[in-house]
């Protein structure tokens, strides 16, 4: 059975520890070593079958855990326009995942504002709807690429207008004016 | 009685101070006054020389309440500043006597700390140490390790570690990490296609998962069910991204296979002459032949539509067919796994892939059947065989760019993080080991049969590594080893070590910032090392410096390095000439100092084994962070440093 070994020369020193019980303390100056190095401080909780963790690690890093949710709330008294809650990555990027659920996101109005690109990428469906007013798609090119659907077959680039583009099927065919009537016909003749 | 009243003045301290050391009765002796029933903070104190070695002659509710005297630090409650107390029965206590001999009314001032060695028993005689824990404070149980004692060990009041549980485990099985969450793998949002990434990691923290519930417990199994379930979910949505690619490339094709457009487009063809010929061999009449070739072409309008009516509805039927496969193989994983190392992952995705394309096959057949007049050209097309030799469905670009789109700003982004940890280095995939699964039809799904896998736990983990990546899009080609030091045997005797630098082997090119570094061994034996990169003007990696150097990582060969540089991160303000650097083995470093900063230190190629703590012995300064750089005196690779272009 392989075990840890820890390394040698700790300053256990430097620590000081408020532990109020069980449930509550705070560390600080912990030698013992974490996965980003050792921790300047951290308060910790827990109940039966929660844990919870406000730390900062040496390697810079703050971390806030929590085995159940955490709630954010700002602004009951706020006016209308003001910033009620910010997060701001200053120079990298701001990572929002929800591994097995959904990311929601609700308000009056949404604004995606980037300085360059906006990528909406999905494994299955993407929908845009809107309710009483337009959906405006607008650019300098606007490309569509499908195989079905009802934009693709207005521009003639659906599956069947491209099996049948060199053929000497004509467009009103495709389009459904004859294909089932003639189509049964012929096939009896062949 | 006269006579003594006339000598006492009855004003504390005048007459003597009376000190005494107690112990603080068990806490059913004092349960009114736990229960929020007394007033200030009192508890009942023994107190040595005073009271009984028994209950018999005075019981613990008969003690006398001792209040307690707070430090002028703790606030008294006036204007809302109040500290609470933290004394427990057991503790042994110091005070006074606020009445003198008397002895009625004592005061606590303070405590003695207790050691690892005081009992933990329950409480059995006066003067015998006990537990602090009661109903009123009782033992956590799963979250922290009980604890009772206040020393400058080691051992003393241990704090849940930020490491992954089963880590944790390893080092102390009472002390759990701070959060099971703990080296979760997260899957960052990408441009690029991360549907075999985020399957791996699903994996992976599905393993991990499972390996924190106990196996005795109850519930074991519907929790292992509940996880496999909530795993497979998450893979089938991954699963998306392979079917959507599926049937771009069954209906586009690459440049061996022309797609169905271009396969039906012949057949169109190739069916019009089929005709063509037939009714003017049989009428003579040209103009005849071609209507009849035109109609036979009409003919496959609508199964051509109907195929592509299929192709929007089929891939959706297919991912929802696919759970309880997923599942299935899960278990599998699950029963025979411990580590999804690359192979592991590459036979589960490659099986998985192969159950994909079985079912679009499938789904597909119907339809395709109403286009036989047009595949009967082509006699060995199959949907099977043509999507098992197209690794096009499992490295698609996700998005693919326009020409003036920036891939700048979406590229050399982190794909992984861990919890506690950070960015993660994901290795380029390997397609090829994949594909090969896929065209091993026959593919079981018995992981663990598969040769030359070795999926199980690992007695000693490999050497650590170091991954440098990100940095930029551009940014490629930086490579290091680690330097280890600060020794140590684990209880086997085996050599551990920690990282106490990084020897850059390669600077590599185009870095528009620092990169990040990631020291890991193949079975995250090892942890705690971060290093930050640092780069040159021309996007080289010239150095790696170490913020922390970790813990429980197998060594290399046991070699000697030196401080070679000397990092001024941060040159500080106030510095004297004269004030010199010092490391922690009392070193000294010539340090230049210009504008009361430090400009320059020189490294003293000395020999080191741990990670030397340089600071700055100064009466003035202050603020200077220096970070040494370790390296092979012995190293003969060339590290491109800064160039002076201006010259």
């Amino acid at each position: 059975m392989p075990t840890v070994a820890e390394r040698p020369d700790q300053n256990i020193y430097a620590r000081q520890l408020m532990s109020f019980n069980p449930q509550f303390r705070i560390d600080t100056s912990n030698p013992a070593m974490g996965a980003s190095g050792t921790d300047v401080y951290k308060i910790y909780a827990a109940t039966q079958d929660t844990q919870s963790s406000i730390s900062l690690s040496n390697s810079g890093r703050l971390s806030v855990k929590n085995d159940y949710s955490i709630e954010i709330v700002a602004g009951y008294k706020s006016d209308g326009k003001n910033e009620d809650i910010v997060i701001a990555g200053l120079s990298g990027n701001v990572d929002v995942v929800s591994t097995h659920g959904t990311v929601r996101i609700k308000a009056a109005n949404i604004i995606l504002s980037a300085d360059e690109d906006i990528m909406l990428k999905a494994g299955r469906n993407i929908t845009l709807k809107s309710g009483s007013g337009r959906t405006l798609i607008q650019g300098n090119k606007v490309d569509v690429k499908g195989s079905t659907g009802t934009l693709i077959q207005s521009l003639g680039e659906d599956f069947t207008n491209k099996v049948f583009s060199d053929s000497f099927v004509g467009d009103d065919v495709i389009k459904g004016l004859f294909g089932g009537l003639v189509g049964t016909v012929i096939d009896a003749v062949l | 009685m006269i006579d003594e009243s006339l000598l006492k003045s009855n004003f504390l301290g005048r007459d003597g101070f009376r000190w005494w050391i107690g112990q603080i009765a068990p806490i059913d002796a004092w349960k009114s006054q736990a229960e929020g029933g007394g007033w200030s903070y009192r508890y009942k104190v023994r107190i040595i020389g005073y009271h009984p070695y028994n209950v018999t002659d005075l019981s613990n509710e008969d003690l006398p309440w001792a209040q307690v005297l707070l430090p002028t630090t703790a606030g008294t409650g006036a204007a809302n500043c109040s500290t609470g107390v933290q004394l427990q029965p057991s503790d042994v206590v110091f005070g006074f006597f606020l009445d003198g001999d008397n002895a009625q009314i004592p005061v606590i001032m303070g405590a003695f700390g207790r050691t690892s060695e005081v009992s933990k028993l329950p409480y059995s005689n006066p003067f015998v140490p006990f537990t602090g824990n009661t109903d009123y404070i009782p033992k956590q149980p799963a979250t922290i390790k009980s604890s009772e004692n206040s020393e400058q060990t080691k051992n003393s009041a241990e704090t849940p570690p930020n490491l992954p549980p089963e880590i944790a485990e390893k080092k102390d099985p009472e002390n759990p990490a701070d959060s099971q969450a703990n080296g979760e793998r997260i899957t960052l949002a990408s441009p690029e296609n991360d549907a075999i990434l985020g399957i791996k990691n699903e994996v992976k923290n599905l393993l991990k998962k499972i390996r924190t519930f106990l196996k005795t417990a109850q519930n074991y199994l519907s929790k292992v069910s509940q996880e496999i379930r909530k795993a497979a979910d998450s893979i089938v949505r991954y699963v998306n991204d392979f079917v959507g690619q599926s049937f771009n490339f069954l209906i586009n094709g690459n440049g061996k296979f022309p797609g169905l457009v271009g396969l039906l487009k012949k057949g169109l063809d190739l069916l019009y002459k089929q005709v063509y010929s037939a009714v003017l061999a049989a009428t003579a009449n040209p103009a005849a032949a071609h209507l009849a070739g035109v109609a036979a072409q009409t003919a496959m309008v609508g199964p051509v539509k109907l195929l592509e009516d299929a192709i929007a509805c089929v891939a959706g039927a297919v991912i929802d067919s696919l759970k309880d496969i997923v599942s299935d193989l899960l278990y599998s994983v699950v029963e025979n796994v411990e580590r999804f190392v690359s192979c592991a992952a590459d036979q589960f995705i490659g099986t998985l892939v192969n159950t994909i394309i079985d079912t679009i096959e499938g789904g597909l057949s119907t339809v395709l059947g109403g286009l036989e007049k047009l595949l009967q050209f082509f006699s060995d097309f199959s949907v099977g065989n043509i999507l098992r030799t197209a690794s096009e469905i499992l490295k698609s670009s996700g998005i693919s760019f326009d020409c003036n789109q920036s891939k700048g700003g979406l590229q050399g982004m982190a794909k992984e993080w861990v919890v506690g940890a950070g960015e993660a280095f994901v290795a380029s995939e390997n397609y090829q080991n994949i594909m090969e699964v896929i065209n091993l039809k026959n593919v079981g799904q018995n992981l663990n049969e598969i040769a030359e896998c070795f999926t199980g736990a690992i007695e000693n983990a490999s050497v650590a590594v170091v991954n440098i990546f990100g940095g930029g899009s551009a940014g490629t080609g930086a490579t290091g080893i680690p330097i280890f030091g600060s020794y140590t045997q684990d209880s086997n005797g085996t050599v551990r070590a920690s990282v106490i630098g990084v020897q850059v082997t390669d600077g590599g090119s185009g870095y528009t910032y620092p990169p990040f570094v990631e020291i890991v061994d193949d079975a995250g034996q090892g942890y705690g090392a971060t290093a930050r990169a640092l780069i040159n003007d021309m996007g080289q990696v010239t150095s790696v410096y170490i913020i922390s150097e970790g813990e429980n990582y197998t060594p290399s060969d046991i070699t000697e390095y030196s401080v070679s540089e000397v990092i001024v991160e941060q040159p500080g303000s106030g510095y004297e000439d004269g004030d010199i650097v010092v490391d922690n083995r009392g070193n000294e470093y010539k340090t230049q100092i210009v504008n009361g900063s430090i400009y320059q230190v020189e490294p003293l190629n000395n020999v080191v084994q741990s990670l030397p703590v340089l600071t700055v012995k100064s009466q003035t300064g202050g603020g200077a962070v220096l970070r040494p750089i370790l390296s092979d005196p012995n190293f003969t690779g060339e590290i491109q440093k800064v160039v002076d272009c201006v010259t």
